[in-house]
């Protein structure tokens, strides 16, 4: 897949671009772009399965609806009266759609976040604001699996040499002992970082990324979108208000066009994958 | 003038008034390959330390150490971490970082380079030790040898002119230690980096190195040419003549004249040359039956991880007689340890049978099964700890403790943490807490890792005794000179099948490739002989023949 390619510092404007106005846009024009763009994202970079969680979400979304709905009685159209004499109105239905709906594509996007962004990734994007804190990070993330692998193995061990004995001191008495262990494992890595000048001022970080023309191009067309996306936002195409009154405003030719931009905004790390299939 | 010059060094923990090092003399020219050898507690890695400030212990120091003519302690941190490059013994605690890139550039990174220079020299050092291919690998991910082989090379990568290895083999098993000598020769041999490796596992390493030093108890008792050794460690009667290559120790044994051979194919020249090929006397071994009443049953078992996965054990088959000691051998991943946690119930088998004393493995309940009948010892003992001190650990369990205090030797260490145990006393120690839940079967995962030789005898004597007591002791190995001298029976477990079974002697005799270096040495000479005693004894006999 291609967009996997692309720069952290890509990825990282992607991302933040397409949930900040995810959380940001109101307007249903803009939301429907937003849940069509996130479950076709989803589907072509992180996999076909998740067209079976993407469906759950909808689900969730559409129960949300209900929930939301039977419990806030806002709005003056009625549609109906509960068992228990609680009006059910239309504003109140359609205000919880939109969260539903709202979560639902967060969530896709979050997913396709997980995919994308590898743990290296964080740890490049961690280098840029400091070396030594993402040096940190990735000697967390050794250790962590390392902790769990030495539990495992502590467990295995005794159980499998005959020790027995009460559940709750086990526990305890394994806690200790992978703090022990870690502690005495640390002080090995010390010595190994230390030979290895880990104590020298000016320490820079070694990154396996390469910021290229084509990420340049990419950057540059990312940022001209979201450029006239804020000026969508500072018009008001893309707010609507929900609570107490639904005020959408009329759908207009500009605000289509914002649309479009928008959809293009969302959907262009599937694109080279078309072109390649077409090819 | 030597390179590295060492001159009367002597040093002393401060916890121990006992000196640890003791005017110590050594010089090491450029470029030289060095093998330093010693039993554990001998000093070797307080020799090593001194040779590298940024490790270097406390302790009261007299003596110097030169490099290039110019006190250690007189470099800057910025010139001793690039200029000596250390790679230590435990092959997990030196990895840093979570990916093999971000470890190999992890010196360089600390020298402050620039990313251009670091590309470069990243991806030099991943190309000549052949890392390209898991290059973005997590490390957790890979096997031993590789990851020792990572930490080589990330030590390389700082470009050092002294290379320092502190037993870099000892958690490896046979084929990776010996691929792991060979790339630590050829970097001698293509860069001229000067080698310095400790090592009490010698087969590998004494045909490549220059130059052996000895240590004993902090004193150097020998420093010669691998040719010379034996006999210099012969005059000071050292405990090391056990450790040497095969070749050389038979034909020390065999007190033989002329120049010593130190590789299996000089072994099998002087032999071929010295003794006619004598009819095979072919005296009817005794051939090895499955046994009537076996302890431990397998029967056609199969596991596999994960639904999708392939199978580990394909139909594995396995009886083993009570009271023998009986070894199971194999490459990695052949599926040994697979095996072990299948007997003890760990996994599952989704088909076949386990009978435990003629009964199935499902009907006993855990207390049952563990701790009166089966008992472990896992292949790292530091895992079984999770007291304070050895005493702790032993009452944790019950049963007669002096008794196994004694017969393991822990009279000395009972007060002792068992974190600062050395490696064979920590094994004692896990063996003494085994013991105590009386087996009656005694399950050891590679128990001879990491071990050297003259505790390997000693360990293996123990097992003896326990087998003569009635446990039957089953073991996995990668350790074909150990299953070869002490154990009954052996196995071969080769993807996930038993190939075949057979009494040790006769099982390593059939073999032509999986065999220890006596037999490979002497095959086609003495072709029944298996262990060094045997060679020994078929060399005098030939003798007496021809006198």
């Amino acid at each position: 897949m291609q967009f996997q390619s692309y720069h952290p510092v890509i990825h990282l404007v992607y991302f933040a671009a397409v949930i900040s106005f995810g959380l940001l846009f109101n307007h249903p024009c803009f939301l429907l772009c937003a849940y069509v763009c996130a479950f076709i994202c989803s589907i072509r970079i992180v996999g076909r399965k998740n067209v079976i969680y993407n469906f759950l979400l909808l689900l969730f979304a559409f129960a949300f609806t209900v929930f939301y709905s039977s419990y806030t009685h806002f709005g003056v159209t009625v549609l109906t009266v509960n068992i228990i004499g609680n009006r059910i109105t239309l504003e109140a239905l359609i205000r919880g759609a939109v969260i539903g709906i709202k979560a639902a594509t967060l969530l896709m996007w979050f997913n396709v976040l997980h995919s994308v962004m590898t743990t290296d990734e964080i740890v490049y994007l961690f280098e840029r604001i400091s070396p030594k804190l993402s040096l940190y990070l990735a000697i967390l993330l050794r250790m962590a699996p390392c902790i769990n692998e030495e539990r495992k193995r502590i467990r295995y061990a005794r159980r499998s040499a005959g020790i027995r004995q009460n559940p709750v001191i086990g526990f305890l008495s394994g806690v200790s002992i992978l703090i022990s262990w870690s502690a005495e494992r640390f002080s090995d890595s010390a010595d190994s970082m230390r030979s290895r000048g880990y104590t020298l001022k000016g320490r820079t970080a070694f990154s396996i990324y390469r910021f290229d023309n084509r990420d340049r191009a990419i950057v540059v067309f990312m940022f001209s979108l979201i450029t006239v996306l804020i000026m969508a936002m500072i018009l008001g195409d893309t707010a609507a208000i929900y609570s107490s009154l639904i005020k959408v405003t009329a759908v207009t030719g500009r605000k289509l066009l914002f649309c479009l931009v928008f959809v293009g905004l969302s959907i262009f790390p599937c694109i080279p994958m078309i072109s390649k299939s077409d090819s | 003038m030597a390179y590295i010059h060492i001159e009367n060094l002597s040093f002393s923990y401060p916890t121990n008034s006992r000196k640890a090092l003791e005017g110590i003399n050594l010089s090491i020219g450029k470029g030289e390959f060095v093998c330093l050898c010693g039993t554990s507690g001998s000093g070797k890695t307080t020799l090593l330390r001194q040779l590298k400030p940024a490790l270097t212990p406390h302790g009261r120091k007299s003596g110097a150490v030169l490099i290039d003519g110019k006190a250690v302690s007189e470099y800057s941190h910025r010139e001793q971490s690039s200029m000596i490059g250390y790679v230590m013994q435990d092959i997990e605690t030196q990895l840093v970082t979570d990916k093999v890139w971000h470890e190999l550039a992890f010196g360089l990174e600390s020298l402050g380079c620039e990313q251009q220079a670091m590309r470069l020299r990243v991806a030099e050092m991943a190309s000549y030790f052949g890392i390209q291919n898991w290059f973005h690998e997590k490390v957790c991910n890979l096997s031993g040898g590789q990851k020792q082989l990572l930490n080589l090379a990330s030590v390389m990568a700082m470009q050092p002119e002294i290379l320092i290895l502190d037993e870099p083999t000892a958690q490896l098993d046979p084929i990776a230690a010996a691929d792991f000598i060979t790339t630590v020769s050829r970097l001698n041999r293509d860069m001229g980096i000067t080698v310095i490796l400790s090592e009490h596992r010698l087969e590998d390493v004494i045909p490549v190195s220059d130059r052996v030093v000895v240590l004993e108890n902090g004193r150097k008792v020998a420093d010669c040419t691998p040719g010379d050794i034996g006999d210099a460690l012969e005059v000071v009667g050292s405990d090391m003549l056990s450790a040497l290559p095969a070749p050389m120790r038979i034909w020390r044994a065999s007190s033989s004249k002329g120049k010593c051979p130190l590789t299996v194919r000089d072994g099998r020249r002087w032999l071929t040359d010295s003794f006619n090929i004598l009819p095979v006397n072919s005296k009817k071994l005794s051939v090895y039956s499955e046994p009537d009443d076996p302890i431990i049953e397998l029967k056609e078992v199969r596991v596999r991880y994960e639904k999708n996965s392939a199978d580990i054990l394909r139909g594995l088959d396995l009886a083993v007689a009570k009271g023998t000691l009986h070894a199971v051998i194999g490459g990695n991943g052949s599926g040994k340890s697979t095996m072990l946690k299948t007997i003890c119930f760990e996994i599952k088998p989704y088909s076949g049978k386990i009978f435990i004393d003629g009964k199935r493995i499902e009907k006993y309940k855990a207390s049952e099964l563990f701790g009166e009948l089966i008992s472990m010892l896992p292949q790292n003992p530091k895992s079984l700890f999770v007291k304070k001190s050895v005493r702790e650990e032993l009452e944790e369990m019950s049963g007669d403790i002096d008794a196994v205090v004694n017969f393991c030797g822990l009279e000395n260490l009972l007060e002792s943490h068992p974190y600062d145990l050395s490696g064979g006393e920590q094994q004692r120690t896990a063996l003494a807490k085994v013991l105590l839940t009386k087996p009656k079967i005694l399950l050891l995962d590679e128990p001879t890792k990491g071990m050297d030789a003259p505790f390997k005898r000693n360990f293996a004597q123990k097992l003896r005794l326990l087998c003569k007591e009635g446990v039957t002791v089953l073991l996995v190995s990668h350790d074909i000179e150990f299953c070869a001298s002490y154990a009954d029976v052996v196995s071969l477990l080769f993807d996930g099948c038993i190939v075949s079974t057979g009494l040790a002697k006769n099982f390593f005799a059939g073999n032509s490739f999986y065999t220890t270096a006596a037999n490979r040495m002497s095959r086609s000479v003495f072709p029944e002989a298996v262990t060094d005693e045997d060679v020994v004894e078929e060399i005098e006999k030939a003798k007496e023949n021809n006198s």
